[in-house]
């Protein structure tokens, strides 16, 4: 098990960093249950948990990269695609053809996470600023 | 824009003719008039229309849908008209005696079957918004027919959610210009009440959010973001002073409002209407408890009995029981599997969680808890939005209990949120813990702990530090007396108001939560100082934390006092409630108490049924709340073998069993030293497949009453005397007074002024032997072990003692 960091930059002009990575949390949970089959009534929106740097705001995304990450047989990709400006069409279409593949079934979560994400361990983020996730004491 | 207009309500027929059947509920307009009325259910018992016409997506086609036999909007024939394509709401009939039918423009149809399924919240039907455009708009209610007086009273009703961060669900318009936008339910920053927003009104009026007054009309909020959280009742009553009544002629349902630059709305919608004024500073309090009712949405405040009624003013307070009478939502629960749905679970007819419901909906899947209902009527609902941080209720066999209630349990990284910072002044919980935070702020440390002491002295705020602490009812230092491990009743008054909104992570850091388990949470912003003595007795006369805490006033132990602790499967004191905790091999537990002063062995027959029950718990009668404890159910004696309960010549005894190195029985004794002289009455059977047996063993003092070879008798290890055959019933006194201890069996003289040291007892005490080591256990039966802090051979009560069970067991 190892933690990671994935701090998310916003998109300029249209979200900012806490912004886009609460949807794109978001999103990561439609993974599980696709807002199509959600109640709204449901509680559980997010993912993973996020941790926001003080100096900036900036927020990063925290997971263990071999978390295994459930795929609904019911998965819509096209928000969670949009919230990925900057990631290569080619990347993209891998990505829809593994999700695709793996309907129904566990992808570990780092086989989800972009070339273009920046990742960090818990001591680079910490150093960097990031709050850490392990006991204050 | 396209609008419909629609007036001739009494002229409609509607879905296969006549009103159709009466609903198993109470039609809420039955009994009041309205201009506009839509639902999901039907709301009049005469109305006999339909309720929806409906738009299939693949071929434009239309239908009209009434309601089902349960007056519920008929869902199968929306199912069976969809033939796997998408269905939209074209019109949203009124079901009012007067009034328009609202109708959706083209393009602006909420979503009610998305081609597999029915759109629902809360399990009922609800009209779903798509998108930012969608919704009806202009619905041409007519003012002039709002009565008693035009539109200066009125109230407007709804069942809704927000489905974005913007809640207008209905609003008056000039075509013109707008005014009177009414944004309900926006959070303030600081208590979490949900207020209403009037854009261009300085008119009066009164906000009242699922029963609560939210006072007049406010400015918009810094953060909208709370809004999305809940379905919600609301009623909005009058808008009162805007003289330009001509021109307020429209209402818009659900979306497309435009609420300043860019802004608009969305609402999930299940019913709206509008009514007559009531009452300009009051509500309709009816139409809230009907739709609570039929809805099931939340807690709803204005109760008049139960805990919260009897100790009043909460903040918030969460429990696995029912608080209040007017409360119908405990918690919701997420399946950790696939299809990772969730459901809420409320309350049995006694005021019980309603743990079959988690039972039925978890199955053989494990469940974990994604929100714990408020139920102080303020809706302050605790939730986690992230499932690997989300407490757990259901293992998949069982509900997680604790001493035979249902418990949430919690580990360093779980925590729920509280949907709004609440000041705490006193502070009360049922738990059982090892370690972490009582409480958490997002923005602070008030509740910082420290290891296994509850306080930190360096970081937890100082009106928390400085207040008066208590564990069980006892005032104890929280940073320098190490917390129970045990199931307690935490209650703090603190010096003044902290501020707090997690339970229990603190600040950014995780792995700093409750590390336990936690029934019951509730919080003031003021001080209960008076009121703590009975909201303790109350909290644990529900979940018998503390149990058996009165001295005898008759029976055995008022015969013959000081005993430090006393276990059996009678009663010895007139007081005690309880004689043991049994469990089943489900993990079940349940307290057992007594019938005529006998263990009520039908009670324990009645819950284990055909499996075996073993003894978790066997309860001090002392008083001194010394509580034998064996929490492995592994190395738990058995008292029912899955037919009867377990006797020893005709009396209820606990097995020990035989002598085991891999599952040893045994029940431990956490208790203070006892310096000499102590007595001990024991009645038992020793096992016979060990050449050492121990019924007590007093840790590393090496204090032991032992068997050895089945035949004789030890004070100590030293201390090897007589040929008794202990592999029969016996009742053994062991009197440790050197340099003259003492030791009987069956009132006969063993062991005679001997000297055993002087050493006390320990602090750890076996009931059934040291588990740790093949050679000091019993094995055999048990029935009653009694411990006196004093000499009762010179206090000269010892053969009273030992005629009294002798006589009460029969013992040869």
């Amino acid at each position: 098990m190892s933690i990671v960091y994935l701090p998310v930059d916003g998109i300029p002009e249209e979200m900012t960093s806490a912004e886009q990575a609460r949807a794109i949390d978001e999103q990561c949970w439609n993974l599980y249950r696709p807002a199509s089959i959600q109640d709204p009534n449901d509680a559980t929106r997010q993912l993973f948990p996020m941790v926001t740097r003080e100096s900036d705001g900036m927020v990063a995304i925290v997971g263990e990269t071999d978390e295994q990450v459930y795929i609904s047989p019911e998965v819509d990709l096209t928000e969670l695609i949009a919230l990925l400006p900057n990631v290569p069409q080619a990347e993209i279409d891998l990505l829809i053809m593994y999700v695709d593949m793996n309907k129904g079934g566990y992808v570990p979560f780092e086989n989800l996470v972009p070339s273009t994400s920046e990742q960090l361990t818990e001591a680079e983020a910490v150093a960097e600023g990031w709050p850490p996730v392990s006991p204050e004491e | 824009m396209w609008i419909a207009i629609q007036n001739a309500v009494g002229a409609r027929q509607g879905v296969g003719g006549g009103p159709g059947p009466t609903p198993p509920y109470t039609p809420p307009l039955d009994s009041i008039d309205s201009v506009a009325a839509y639902s999901v259910r039907k709301l009049r018992t005469d109305y006999s229309g339909p309720c929806m016409e409906v738009y299939r997506v693949s071929d434009g086609a239309t239908t009209d849908i009434g309601f089902d036999s349960q007056g519920l909007l008929a869902t199968a024939d929306i199912v069976s008209f969809a033939s796997g394509s998408q269905v939209l709401v074209s019109t949203w009939y009124n079901q009012g005696t007067s009034g328009p039918d609202a109708v959706a423009l083209s393009g602006e149809r909420p979503e009610i079957y998305t081609g597999t399924s029915i759109r629902v919240m809360g399990g009922k039907p609800a009209l779903y918004p798509q998108n930012t455009a969608v919704g009806f708009t202009d619905v041409p209610i007519n003012i002039s027919n709002l009565q008693p007086e035009p539109w200066t009273h009125w109230t407007n009703f709804s069942v809704s959610k927000a489905a974005n961060n913007f809640g207008v669900f209905s609003v008056f318009v000039n075509p013109n210009r707008r005014i009177n936008l009414v944004v309900p339910f926006v959070p303030t920053s600081n208590d979490g009440a949900l207020q209403g927003i009037a854009i261009d009104t300085t008119g009066t009026g009164g906000i009242y959010y699922q029963g609560v007054d939210r006072g007049t009309f406010v400015t918009r909020g810094d953060t909208l973001a709370q809004f999305e959280e809940y379905q919600t009742i609301s009623n909005i009553v009058a808008l009162a002073t805007n003289s330009a009544t001509a021109d307020l002629n429209d209402m818009t349902l659900g979306a497309t409002t435009y609420f300043g630059t860019g802004e608009y709305s969305m609402h999930i919608m299940q019913e709206v209407m509008v009514i007559p004024y009531l009452s300009l500073t009051g509500y309709n309090q009816a139409l809230d408890i009907n739709a609570n009712n039929y809805y099931q949405i939340t807690n709803l405040p204005d109760y008049t009995s139960g805990f919260l009624a009897d100790y009043s003013g909460a903040a918030v307070a969460y429990s696995v029981r029912k608080l209040s009478n007017t409360a119908i939502k405990a918690l919701r629960v997420r399946r950790t599997v696939a299809p990772f749905d969730e459901q809420d679970i409320g309350f049995t007819a006694g005021g019980d969680l309603d743990e079959a419901a988690i039972v039925a909906f978890g199955n053989s899947d494990p469940l974990a808890v994604s929100r714990w209902y408020d139920q102080s009527g303020f809706s302050r609902h605790a939730a986690q939005d992230t499932p690997g941080s989300q407490p757990t209720i259901y293992n998949g066999t069982v509900v997680i209990t604790e001493n035979g209630k249902p418990a949430i349990a919690s580990t360093i990284s779980t925590s729920l949120t509280v949907s709004s910072t609440i000041s705490v002044r006193s502070l009360f919980s049922a738990q059982k813990s090892t370690g972490g935070f009582l409480m958490g702020y997002s923005s602070g440390a008030p509740y910082h702990a420290n290891g296994s002491f509850y306080l930190s002295t360096l970081f937890a705020d100082s009106a928390v530090l400085n207040g008066n602490n208590y564990e069980n009812s006892t005032l104890k230092n929280f940073t320098n007396v190490t917390r129970s491990t045990s199931q307690v009743v935490v209650s703090m008054i603190h010096t003044g108001t902290v501020s707090a909104n997690q339970i229990s992570q603190d600040r950014n850091t995780s792995n700093s939560s409750l590390s336990g388990t936690r029934q019951e949470l509730i919080l003031w912003s003021d001080d209960q100082s008076s009121n703590r003595p009975a909201i303790e007795e109350n909290i644990n006369d529900y979940y018998k934390i503390i149990i058996n805490d009165e001295a005898a006033t008759s029976g055995f132990l008022f015969d013959y006092p000081n005993a430090a602790a006393a276990y059996s499967v009678r009663q010895l004191n007139n007081n005690a409630e309880y004689c043991m905790q049994v469990e089943r091999s489900d993990g079940r537990t349940m307290n057992i108490g007594f019938v005529a002063g006998d263990l009520d062995t039908q009670a324990i027959i009645d819950f284990a049924g055909a499996n075996p029950a073993t003894v978790s718990r066997w309860y001090d009668q002392s008083g001194n709340q010394n509580h034998a404890e064996q929490t492995a159910q592994a190395n738990q004696p058995k008292i029912y073998n899955g037919t009867a309960v377990i006797t020893e010549n005709g009396k209820p005894a606990i097995d020990l069993l035989t002598v085991s190195t891999s599952s040893p029985r045994n029940l431990n004794i956490s208790i203070p030293d006892i310096a000499q002289p102590y007595t001990f009455a024991i009645a038992q059977r020793m096992g016979s497949n060990n050449p050492y047996q121990a019924t007590i063993v007093n840790g590393p003092n090496n204090l032991a009453l032992l068997s050895y070879g089945g035949n004789q008798i030890m004070l100590s290890s030293t201390q090897r005397q007589g040929t008794v055959d202990l592999t029969q019933q016996r009742v053994i006194t062991a009197i440790y007074d050197s340099p003259s201890s003492n030791l009987f069996v069956n009132g006969g003289s063993i062991i005679t002024n001997q000297d055993t040291g002087t050493s006390s007892t320990s602090t750890v005490l076996h009931i059934g032997g040291n588990q740790s080591s093949h050679y000091w256990q019993q094995g055999g039966t048990i029935q009653e072990y009694i411990l006196w802090s004093n000499n009762q051979q010179t206090e000269g009560n010892r053969a009273a003692i030992e005629q009294n069970i002798n006589t009460y067991y029969s013992i040869p």
